[in-house]
């Protein structure tokens, strides 16, 4: 907070305020060239900074395109329903068929080694039967 | 039709969108010489000031639909000018060796430069180390008390609109003038 103080706390002596002034002028003090120069640029500047008809009817083109990608990208996806998965229809005989190649082809599996062990045993049972036979025949 | 900025600061109703490139030369060529200099007074360096003149004309037209006239056209300008070389301060690191070496060079070589009408080559001597020494104190000063002390000294604004243009309150500037002119003077006294 600046207490009250007179006007002249404010101001220099004139004398020092004009070679202040002067001397500020002087250095800033260009040729007529310099400023014929600066306000070509300044104009070239400002001409190509303002958008031309051609560029506002671009750049309108530009904006109508992208907000239709914008409308169809938001368009597409969530709240349509998934279309139905066509349904395969499998021929039953066909279906068998496979199962049963699959299984020729897989061999024998472990569970089934019991059975096929009671197949052979009782094949040689027959075997056994057989001969008990031909030797009651030849006696 | 096509209307000038001034002619618009009297009419603002009129629509400043009607403003074209060739209305805005003639504020340019009016206004181009105080812009410059408070640039070159404030940033030290012709080039940057040469620069930034040109970016102050094109930031005033492509926002001239902002104005409404609230004030003067060159507190317009120079507020946009005082801006862009706060900016400039701010961002400009790298070359600050350069540059100072390059203001040393021109305090020199503006010796030889003395005022006209001085009595004896000695004294004019002494008024322009005597200045030299209160530019020094001003270089020396605030960011703020400097552009205050620019403003009022050498564009010899009045307070208020010393406060438009730095977007300040008067008493701000005033506070601010009270203690740039008393670091001058103390600098004058020795």
């Amino acid at each position: 907070m600046i207490p009250d103080k007179s006007s002249s706390d404010f101001e220099l002596p004139p004398d020092l305020c004009g070679a202040l002034r002067g001397d500020a002028l002087r250095r800033s003090d260009r040729s007529n060239e310099f400023w014929a120069r600066q306000q070509t640029t300044i104009r070239a500047r400002l001409i190509s900074a303002e958008p031309t008809k051609q560029s506002r009817l671009r750049l309108a083109l530009v904006a109508a395109g992208a907000a239709i990608c914008v409308a169809l990208l938001l368009d597409t996806p969530s709240d349509r329903q998934p279309a139905p998965r066509p349904v395969v229809q499998v021929d039953p005989d066909q279906a068998l068929l496979q199962t049963i190649e699959r299984s020729l082809a897989a061999g024998t599996p472990r569970a089934l080694a019991p059975v096929a062990l009671s197949n052979d045993s009782s094949h040689d049972a027959n075997e056994f039967s057989n001969l008990n036979k031909e030797y009651r025949d030849a006696n | 039709m096509s209307m000038s900025l001034p002619v618009l600061v009297a009419r603002p109703h009129e629509g400043s969108s009607e403003i074209t490139v060739f209305d805005f030369e003639q504020i340019v060529r009016q206004h181009q010489k105080r812009v410059f200099r408070v640039l070159l007074l404030i940033l030290k360096s012709p080039e940057d000031a040469d620069n930034l003149t040109q970016e102050c004309f094109l930031r005033a037209y492509t926002s001239r639909q902002q104005f409404r006239g609230e004030c003067s056209v060159q507190t317009w300008l120079l507020r946009i000018a005082v801006n862009l070389a706060r900016d400039h301060i701010r961002n400009r690191r790298a070359g600050f060796w350069k540059r100072l070496l390059r203001i040393e060079d021109e305090a020199h070589a503006s010796v030889s430069e003395l005022p006209s009408g001085q009595p004896s080559p000695e004294r004019g001597l002494i008024a322009r180390q005597k200045l030299d020494a209160v530019w020094r104190v001003v270089d020396e000063l605030s960011a703020r008390q400097k552009e205050v002390f620019l403003l009022r000294f050498v564009e010899e604004m009045d307070l208020k609109e010393i406060a438009d243009v730095l977007n300040l309150r008067t008493g701000t500037v005033k506070a601010q003038l009270f203690r740039a002119v008393a670091r001058v003077r103390e600098q004058v006294a020795r």
